[in-house]
């Protein structure tokens, strides 16, 4: 299994605070069955990672990982916080992308509203040739209030990402009920972790894998693991119709 | 989300406390820039200065309904982070009925816009002083004057506006409610745009469509409302929570 979104780099965001943290994550990644981590630190006000950073970090800690023969391969990306300035600090290179060809990003919102500015942006972006993909979209209240509303987001070409504790029922109730509408509804194409320790935040992508496969039937993990794959490929994805 | 047909929010606003005597304002902005308030403050940056690609944006009028709806915290929160963004800024203190500029900044109120507008040969230099914040400026109230609806009516006012926006990047008016005197109509008529900013529950929305009614009387470019002292919601906690 590929997981798409994790804070496993030590000391530089709120996951691992230390290398030890960091081992313990990708040991449980391991019993997971992950195989594969993109490293996503976020790159926002509170935690500034730019490109250079993450690089140094991703080598620094796949080093870590091969002495203690713990068999996880580590890519490097940021979760990127929307912010104006976002086109210029890619033409900067200071983005960082899912795939080396930087042609997908992840994308933050705040959680409490999504700013009226990102129709703009995003449009910027896919003129551009990138494709933003909306990490945890059920986290946020705009589409908890109204799901549909993620589709206008789908039909200007973003993708979507869940995450894999919000079907378990990690996050509560509300937020496990709008995952299985998005799942349902095929208007995410991928899951992650979003794993930030090995305690209140954790892996759950086998469970989650588990619950969709059982629910769903297994056609929907394939295509999110051909979409992971794809993705950290920087290959075209093929998309499906979502509601249905 | 959207108070009524062709306003938009631009942003989100927690908290704010109610008293009717003049306050000063919390400037959490420069005090907590990574609280959820700032980034809220900064998306309202972004989304006025996304709004504003196509024309120059030098000044700025953040008026309300009426009474108690935050006008000032916006107001001196906004010119806080618009000044971080680089532009040199000017935060006027336009409410000449009730200032609150003089005691947010520490300030003296004894020389200010009255001042300025009553004395022909002043120059506004004079009055203006520095802040703590790189970039930011402010002009008090001054002597509350007996007539502040015909003084900012005045030939001498649009020579201020003509001067002031010649010498900074941005000049911010904070003005009283739009239902209560006409001072906010005039700057409105007078400034490149405007916000209104809706306290929940604060006003009734018979109230809030009268201010625009004022507002496009007086032929104002309306940027959009922000909507203040929304309930946080318990979801924060999943993300920046300090936790984690």
């Amino acid at each position: 299994m590929i997981d798409l979104h994790c804070h496993i780099l030590p000391g530089i965001d709120d996951g691992a605070h230390n290398l030890s943290d960091s081992i313990k994550m990708a040991k449980k990644a391991v019993s997971q069955g992950i195989t594969h981590i993109l490293c996503t630190p976020h790159h926002n006000s509170s935690y500034e990672n730019p490109k250079s950073k993450v690089l140094l970090q991703v080598a620094d800690l796949q080093v870590e990982l091969t002495k203690r023969n713990i068999p996880l391969i580590l890519y490097e990306a940021q979760e990127v916080r929307i912010f104006e300035h976002l086109m210029s600090e890619i033409d900067q290179d200071d983005i960082l992308f899912a795939d080396v060809s930087d042609r997908y990003l992840m994308l933050e919102f705040p959680t409490e509203s999504i700013p009226d500015y990102t129709n703009q942006l995003v449009r910027q972006l896919i003129n551009r040739g990138i494709t933003p993909i909306i990490v945890h979209p059920e986290r946020y209240k705009l589409f908890q209030s109204d799901p549909a509303l993620l589709e206008n987001y789908l039909r200007m070409g973003c993708l979507a990402q869940l995450t894999a504790p919000s079907i378990v029922g990690a996050y509560g109730k509300k937020i496990q009920k709008l995952s299985h509408y998005f799942v349902k509804n095929s208007m995410i194409q991928m899951l992650g972790s979003d794993a930030h320790n090995v305690d209140s935040r954790n892996f759950y992508l086998a469970e989650a894998y588990e619950i969709i496969k059982k629910e769903y039937g297994e056609g929907k993990i394939d295509y999110y693991d051909r979409v992971a794959k794809d993705i950290i490929n920087g290959d075209n994805i093929s998309l499906r119709r979502f509601r249905g | 989300m959207s108070l009524r047909k062709g306003e938009d929010v631009m942003g989100i606003f927690h908290k704010g406390k109610k008293d009717d005597k003049p306050n000063p304002v919390s400037l959490i902005t420069m005090f907590n820039k990574r609280s959820v308030i700032s980034e809220q403050c900064r998306t309202i940056r972004s989304n006025i200065r996304f709004s504003m690609v196509d024309k120059d944006l030098k000044s700025l009028v953040i008026t309300s309904a009426g009474f108690n709806e935050g006008k000032s915290t916006v107001a001196n929160n906004l010119a806080v982070v618009f000044a971080d963004a680089g532009l040199k800024t000017l935060l006027v203190d336009a409410d000449l009925r009730k200032p609150t500029a003089d005691l947010t900044w520490a300030l003296s109120r004894d020389e200010g816009l009255s001042n300025l507008l009553v004395d022909k040969t002043s120059n506004y230099e004079n009055y203006v002083s520095k802040t703590k914040v790189e970039g930011l400026f402010v002009l008090t109230s001054g002597h509350v004057p007996p007539n502040p609806s015909e003084l900012l009516g005045t030939e001498r006012m649009q020579e201020i506006l003509q001067t002031l926006t010649q010498n900074f990047d941005l000049v911010i008016f904070d003005t009283p409610p739009l239902t209560a005197v006409t001072d906010a109509q005039i700057l409105a008529s007078r400034t490149d745009g405007t916000i209104l900013v809706v306290r929940e529950r604060q006003r009734d929305k018979r109230e809030i469509m009268l201010s625009k009614q004022l507002l496009d009387m007086a032929q104002a470019n309306i940027l959009g409302v922000v909507f203040n002292g929304t309930k946080a919601s318990r979801d924060d906690y999943y993300y920046y929570g300090s936790k984690s």
